[in-house]
């Protein structure tokens, strides 16, 4: 389904552009962390008010992500190369299946190799322009043919950032935007908490 | 009447022969499906009818299909040489699609399906959180769905399906199980560094006729001539399996056919000492051949290659007027003579035969009906020959000398006709029987009769374990009144087949229901949603998203089995109304059948069980034919001889019939439908034999043995071969026929005295 794609693209930008960064010196090593917060916003079109999410997150080489969402309601994801699980408070861990849609799957792939520094899975679709600011850099995306994969969802993607991802804004084909601010980022190469490594575990292995 | 005999021989062989010719330049209409040989659905017991006939068309369908998986430990290298292997497969028109890109259809006609619904379709965790009255939980879901940071749900959506219902049912759909992920907009799988990529295609003719066959294998061949040498392939399909055994068929019928005949020209250059009868008995054969095979091809329009194999028994047999008309030249001088000593006796054969196979002519099982017009047309082109050209081309008016000397027959022949010898045998033969039968098994698995090759096993074993696409399911058929109960139906299948997932009974399954729930169904579920809707949770989440205090805004639609159309792969699975598959997997059919007992409207489709069901009722009802055929042939044997001698003629061949049961116990060969058919060709050819010696008067005995016991050589040659046949089925065959025609020679000398002089008299 159309949701799909959109997961897609916002996972591999999350994980697969933070090292773009200059700081970043281009690739994440694996054992790198970074901690920090996040304020996600939708503009959709036809829903009245802006929808809003904040929480914390966690992005861990090669093991993946954990998505802490806090406010306005508490729920965990967790998506690493063997999959994605969905915690929600009182239920029984949700594994997002990959039967279904095989567009899951793929992203899987995707992920897993843009983790592992393999930019050209991103690029093999998308356009980049590169500018520098003031304060950093930005890079604006834009599909490289409206008909193919992600293209036919996607209209833009624009990031902007320093030694980090700070920000990104997606422009959808229908005029719906998401957008997302990342803040009090942290690089380390501190081990995971107990709680942590179990989220990953939930996911298990490829 | 002679020459009008000649001359409707002549004209009727040559016409066989042009036809042949033509038939050979348009390609042989050859059937190797062992299927195509066993009777039409519609001709079975009529309450299974159409189960039996759908299971069939799947079983056709699924034939069709084969599985390409095409290996480089370059991902990249994989797909694109997996795009210039489909791109072949696609320009020929022997497969009627191939699918090489995922297509794009699918997923917007399922959006668009779904789209319909806006509460009717319910995951079964939110169906029981709505149904327990946990509404804060299915509320959860939804913001969690629409507040995580990964999931873009559309403004449009969201307010079509404010707690997103629709997408969570999606997401819990169960799906079958695989490993393919899409690169490049083709399916594809890494497994110990190596890329595969699938390619699906179906077979556009039937696959089971060898020029389906080999225009398949050709087109393989030319695509992986496009690929590098460290591109691997695999392959899966029926087509190979049929390919392979219609191959070793045609090889082994080439090889049995050639040696026997070798056998049989030595042996008659042996008997005769000259190239006379062996040049008139080899003709005799080939046009018998050629007839018949002109005949099956005229009526039934294609032939099998199971007659063919089967029909090689015909050498035996059509040789035998030959052989007794030549021996003749042991004891008369004239051409004339020779046919009018022989002439009673090979017409009452060959009519005691005509009668036994008349029997399989008009039984409705079509198989038989091929083998028999085959034999029956063959004999009667060989009976012809002999006796309308065999005269005329027979040059010798000498008496012969035989090749031993007569004394030597004579006395062979008196041995057996001695009373003791004959007890003796006929003991011997009863206790072999009797020991024998009770150790024999009967076997009417089909799977036991074409033995699949190893090789195209193991490569399909890997294709299912790397894709988990051409495997071979377990289907079921739901079968109900109209599609809205068919999918109840499933519905209420839903828990047990849960239950057997749970103790590993089965491993996955594809219903129509899980995709389109019965009206019923998605009106309960409506109805779950519309009491939940005023709940305090439901409202706070609907104002948290901007979407307001708001009515239950009602069902959209009801999604239906018609709005499958746009989705083949699922649509393939409603057969009719009411009529629906289920696909399963890893089914474990005792498991299954337990649990299925307590459904009326779900049958497990079975092909191979079915069919396995067919060929115990051919097995069977070739015995009745065999017990009708004795019962045609005792009269006409009565005309001429009187009940008692008629009794005794026929006495070795039923003895004749028992041994070659006992035999296969004996041997440890199992007894099938093809054992049970050798036995009809015995009672054949154990009463012509019989006829000889009972139409021989005493001092002619020694000639008649000569030429029976040739005659009994050849068909043991033909049949003695048939043993060495890699078909287990064809093994049993050629050893029963071998049991019973041995039997036959040593029996019918005791057992069917001479008419005397006065009784020939006319």
């Amino acid at each position: 389904m159309r949701r799909r794609a959109g997961i897609g693209v916002l996972l591999i930008l999350m994980i697969g552009l933070w090292p773009l960064g200059p700081a970043a010196a281009g690739v994440l090593k694996a054992g790198d962390v970074i901690r920090g917060e996040f304020r996600h916003e939708k503009h959709l079109k036809g829903v009245p008010k802006p929808l809003v999410s904040e929480g914390r997150f966690i992005l861990v080489v090669p093991q993946g992500l954990i998505w802490f969402a806090e406010r306005p309601f508490k729920f965990t994801t967790v998506i690493a190369p063997a999959g994605i699980v969905q915690v929600l408070e009182g239920q029984d861990p949700i594994r997002l299946p990959d039967t279904v849609s095989t567009a899951i799957a793929s992203l899987r792939d995707m992920i897993t190799a843009t983790l592992t520094g393999d930019w050209k899975v991103l690029q093999a679709t998308f356009d980049m322009k590169v500018e520098t600011t003031a304060t950093g850099w930005s890079r604006v995306f834009t599909p490289r043919s409206r008909s193919v994969g992600m293209g036919e969802h996607i209209a833009e993607i624009r990031l902007t950032g320093a030694d980090l991802v700070q920000s990104i804004k997606i422009t959808k084909v229908t005029g719906d935007i998401e957008r997302l601010v990342f803040l009090n980022q942290n690089l380390t190469r501190a081990p995971v908490s107990a709680a942590e490594a179990e989220l990953f575990r939930l996911v298990g292995k490829p | 009447m002679n020459r009008f005999g000649v001359a409707a021989t002549i004209l009727l062989a040559g016409l066989a022969g042009l036809y042949i010719v033509y038939v050979l330049t348009t390609g042989i209409p050859l059937r190797t499906d062992l299927l195509a040989f066993l009777p039409a659905a519609s001709e079975t017991d009529a309450g299974k009818d159409a189960r039996t006939k759908l299971s069939r068309d799947i079983y056709t369908e699924y034939s069709r299909q084969v599985v390409i998986l095409i290996g480089h430990v370059d991902a990249r290298r994989s797909r694109a040489e997996a795009r210039r292997y489909g791109r072949v497969l696609a320009e020929s028109p022997i497969f009627s699609h191939v699918d090489l890109e995922v297509s794009r259809a699918t997923p917007q006609a399922f959006a668009k399906m779904f789209r319909k619904s806006r509460s009717g379709l319910l995951s079964d965790a939110d169906r029981e959180a709505l149904r327990t009255g946990r509404t804060a939980d299915v509320v959860r879901r939804a913001y969690a769905q629409v507040f995580d940071g990964f999931g873009l749900i559309g403004g449009d959506w969201l307010r079509h399906d404010p707690l997103l219902l629709t997408t969570r049912y999606v997401s819990a759909l169960p799906g079958l199980r695989s490993s393919l992920r899409i690169a490049d907009g083709m399916l594809s799988v890494t497994d110990a560094g190596i890329t595969w990529t699938l390619i699906r295609s179906e077979v556009a003719g039937d696959v089971y006729a060898l020029d389906t066959q080999e225009a398949v294998i050709a087109v393989l061949a030319r695509a992986a001539g496009t690929l590098s040498k460290k591109t691997r392939v695999l392959r899966a399909g029926a087509v190979f399996h049929a390919y392979h055994g219609a191959k070793s068929g045609i090889e082994e019928t080439s090889l049995i056919a050639v040696v026997a005949l070798f056998g049989v020209i030595f042996m008659l250059i042996w008997v005769f000492r000259s190239v006379g009868p062996l040049l008139m008995n080899i003709g005799a054969i080939v046009l018998g051949l050629v007839f018949g095979t002109a005949v099956v091809i005229l009526v039934f329009g294609h032939v099998h290659v199971m007659t063919l194999l089967l029909g090689t028994s015909l050498v035996g047999i059509s040789i035998d007027y030959g052989i007794h008309y030549c021996c003749e030249r042991f004891e008369s001088a004239s051409p004339r003579d020779r046919l009018a000593r022989i002439l009673p006796g090979i017409t009452l054969g060959f009519a005691t035969t005509l009668i036994g196979y008349f029997c399989f002519i008009v039984s409705p099982l079509p198989g038989f009906r091929q083998l028999a017009v085959f034999t029956v047309s063959g004999l009667a082109m060989a009976f012809c020959v002999v006796v309308f050209w065999f005269p005329r081309g027979d040059r010798m008016t000498d008496v012969v000398r035989m090749p031993l000397h007569r004394e030597t027959f004579e006395n062979i022949a008196a041995a057996l006709a001695n009373p003791r010898t004959r007890h003796l045998l006929i003991a011997a033969t009863v206790l072999f029987s009797a020991f024998g039968i009770a150790q024999v098994k009967i076997v009417d698995d089909v799977r036991k009769f074409q033995r699949p090759a190893a090789h195209l096993v193991a490569a399909e074993r890997e294709v299912v374990r790397l894709s988990g696409a051409g495997r071979s399911p377990t289907l079921l058929l739901v079968d109900a009144a109209d599609d809205q109960k068919a999918l109840e139906v499933e519905e209420s299948l839903d828990g047990d087949l849960q239950s057997l997932k749970k103790s590993g009974d089965v491993s996955d399954w594809i219903m129509v229901s899980d995709w389109v729930p019965s009206i019923r169904r998605q009106k309960e579920n409506t109805d779950l949603v519309r009491a939940a809707w005023q709940s305090r949770d439901m409202q706070s989440y609907l104002q948290s998203i901007g979407l307001g205090s708001e009515a239950f805004p009602g069902e959209s639609g009801f999604v239906t089995v018609d709005d499958l159309a746009a989705v083949p792969a699922l649509r393939r699975l409603v057969r009719g109304a009411g009529k629906h598959i289920v696909v399963l997997n890893g089914a474990k059919e005792s498991a299954l059948a337990a649990r299925l007992a307590r459904h009326p409207f779900v049958h497990i489709l079975n092909p191979a069980g079915d069919i396995n069901l067919l060929l115990q009722r051919y097995r069977q009802r070739a015995l009745w034919l065999l017990a009708a055929a004795v019962a045609l042939i005792v009269p006409v044997l009565a005309f001429r001889y009187g009940l008692a001698s008629a009794g005794r003629v026929i006495f070795p061949s039923l003895l004749a019939i028992f041994a070659s049961i006992g035999a296969a116990g004996w041997f440890g060969v199992p007894f099938t439908l093809f054992g049970a058919l050798g036995l009809i060709l015995i009672l054949s050819i154990g009463v012509d034999y019989a006829i000889f010696f009972r139409e021989s008067a005493s001092p002619h005995r020694a000639v008649t043995l000569l030429a029976v016991g040739a005659a009994g050589m050849t068909t043991v040659l033909s049949f003695g071969l048939l043993t060495a046949s890699s078909l287990t089925a064809i093994r049993g065959f050629g050893l029963t026929l071998l049991v019973g025609v041995l039997v036959c020679v040593l029996l019918s000398p005791g057992l069917a005295p001479a008419r005397s002089v006065e009784e020939r008299a006319p």
